[in-house]
């Protein structure tokens, strides 16, 4: 997925949004929705949580409005305040001693098995395991895997949205994946 | 002989990232083991773009301009987040001088000094950072905005910005979400709950900090 396609109209979007124009927010909003919660979705504990701060990034985004100038993919500022959110929440979870993993929410995303057929279990098992590595890993070496793998963003966008520099993104990506290749091997899942 | 493994490389690899992907790709037509690892990356990649994502609530858009509906209107907000925003910035920079003193003096050991100042950079950070600690809230004059920063996506990096804007952006690009409550108070005591998350963020953002003093923004 890439959200490079949008960017000329995202900014215009931005600066009807800016004039006072709800409709462009709105359209904002309906754009970026599905990227933004997928992102928190695969951050966080819960599905309802994901959404609550899905939700939040956009309530942000319109407070900051007025500042937003066109100097970056639009997209790496969203995901920016999603990964601080996001980051925030799981701090917040952990001081109140919730230490559940990411993968373990009450409403799993990969699809019921006993719905499928045989070779759709094994996509879901695929995608458990997957699930369980990726909630293994550090908030920020899940958040960096996340923008580059699910969202396609390339090292100069993912520098923008972490607030580092490009050779930052790559030394921390190479961790995140060796870490999550790992992982993976521990939960035997390495033949994807 | 044959050359040593290119582990470290195959993520940049992977993404075209390399200057120089020949090296790697000829220790890769001798080296299986290498081959392989660099298989295992590429499939979990793959399969990580084929994640599932989660249904959306159908009202979701329409809850989001429930809650902007108490907002102000874009146009006419703005100064009034400048307090918070501001105290946002002092509690991130008080915390990048806590971890500059801890962490980085060995790395700033052999800094440059910056063209022109006179000052090691080590000492040229230490005045910038208490200049901020030491001014009530905002400072009137902040003396790096003749030589802006391209620590941040929002902070202009060819023009300067007023000492207000440039810590209001400044907390907005470092912490986007952070919240103004938990800063209402005593900011260094809110320095002692800093997550690992954050202080990685202030170590990047420190870093950042002195790369630009030692060597000017880059174009």
């Amino acid at each position: 997925m890439t959200h490079e396609r949008y960017e000329t109209s995202d900014w215009r979007l931005v600066a009807r949004a800016q004039a006072g124009d709800q409709q462009a927010f709105t359209e904002l909003v309906q754009r970026y929705q599905r990227p933004v919660l997928h992102f928190c979705r695969r951050m966080v504990t819960s599905h309802e949580e994901a959404e609550d701060i899905a939700q939040d990034c956009f309530v942000r985004l319109y407070r900051v409005l007025p500042r937003l100038r066109e100097e970056a993919q639009f997209s790496t500022f969203l995901f920016g305040i999603a990964r601080n959110l996001t980051l925030n929440a799981l701090r917040d979870a952990k001081r109140r001693g919730r230490h559940k993993a990411a993968s373990l929410d009450e409403r799993p995303l990969a699809a019921d098995p006993l719905s499928r057929p045989e070779r759709q279990v094994r996509v879901h098992e695929i995608e458990s395991t997957l699930e369980a590595a990726l909630a293994a890993l550090t908030p920020e070496h899940r958040a960096v895997l996340l923008l580059r793998e699910v969202q396609g963003l390339d090292y100069d966008a993912i520098a923008s949205v972490l607030g580092c520099r490009k050779g930052t993104v790559r030394s921390r990506l190479a961790r995140a994946r060796e870490q999550l290749r790992v992982r993976l091997i521990e939960l035997g899942g390495d033949e994807l | 002989m044959k050359s040593r493994h290119v582990y470290d490389k195959l993520s940049a690899y992977l993404d075209g990232e390399l200057r120089r992907p020949g090296r790697v790709e000829r220790h890769l037509a001798s080296c299986p083991e290498c081959a392989g690892r660099l298989r295992q990356l590429r499939a979990q990649s793959e399969r990580l773009g084929k994640l599932s994502a989660p249904e959306i609530t159908r009202d979701f858009a329409a809850r989001v301009l429930e809650a902007v509906e108490h907002e102000p209107p874009p146009a006419a907000a703005g100064r009034g987040q400048v307090a918070w925003a501001g105290a946002a910035a002092l509690v991130m920079l008080a915390g990048a001088l806590v971890l500059y003193r801890a962490v980085l003096p060995d790395a700033l050991e052999h800094a440059n000094t910056p063209a022109g100042s006179g000052y090691p950079a080590e000492e040229a950070v230490i005045a910038a950072f208490q200049d901020v600690l030491e001014a009530d809230g905002a400072p009137e004059d902040w003396m790096l905005a003749d030589e802006p920063m391209g620590i941040a996506p929002l902070i202009p990096v060819d023009e300067p910005v007023e000492a207000e804007e440039f810590v209001e952006l400044l907390a907005l690009a470092v912490e986007p979400g952070l919240d103004a409550a938990p800063l209402d108070g005593d900011a260094w005591g809110a320095l002692a709950d800093l997550a690992p998350e954050e202080t990685e963020i202030l170590s990047e953002l420190l870093e950042e900090y002195v790369h630009t003093l030692e060597n000017g923004v880059e174009s």
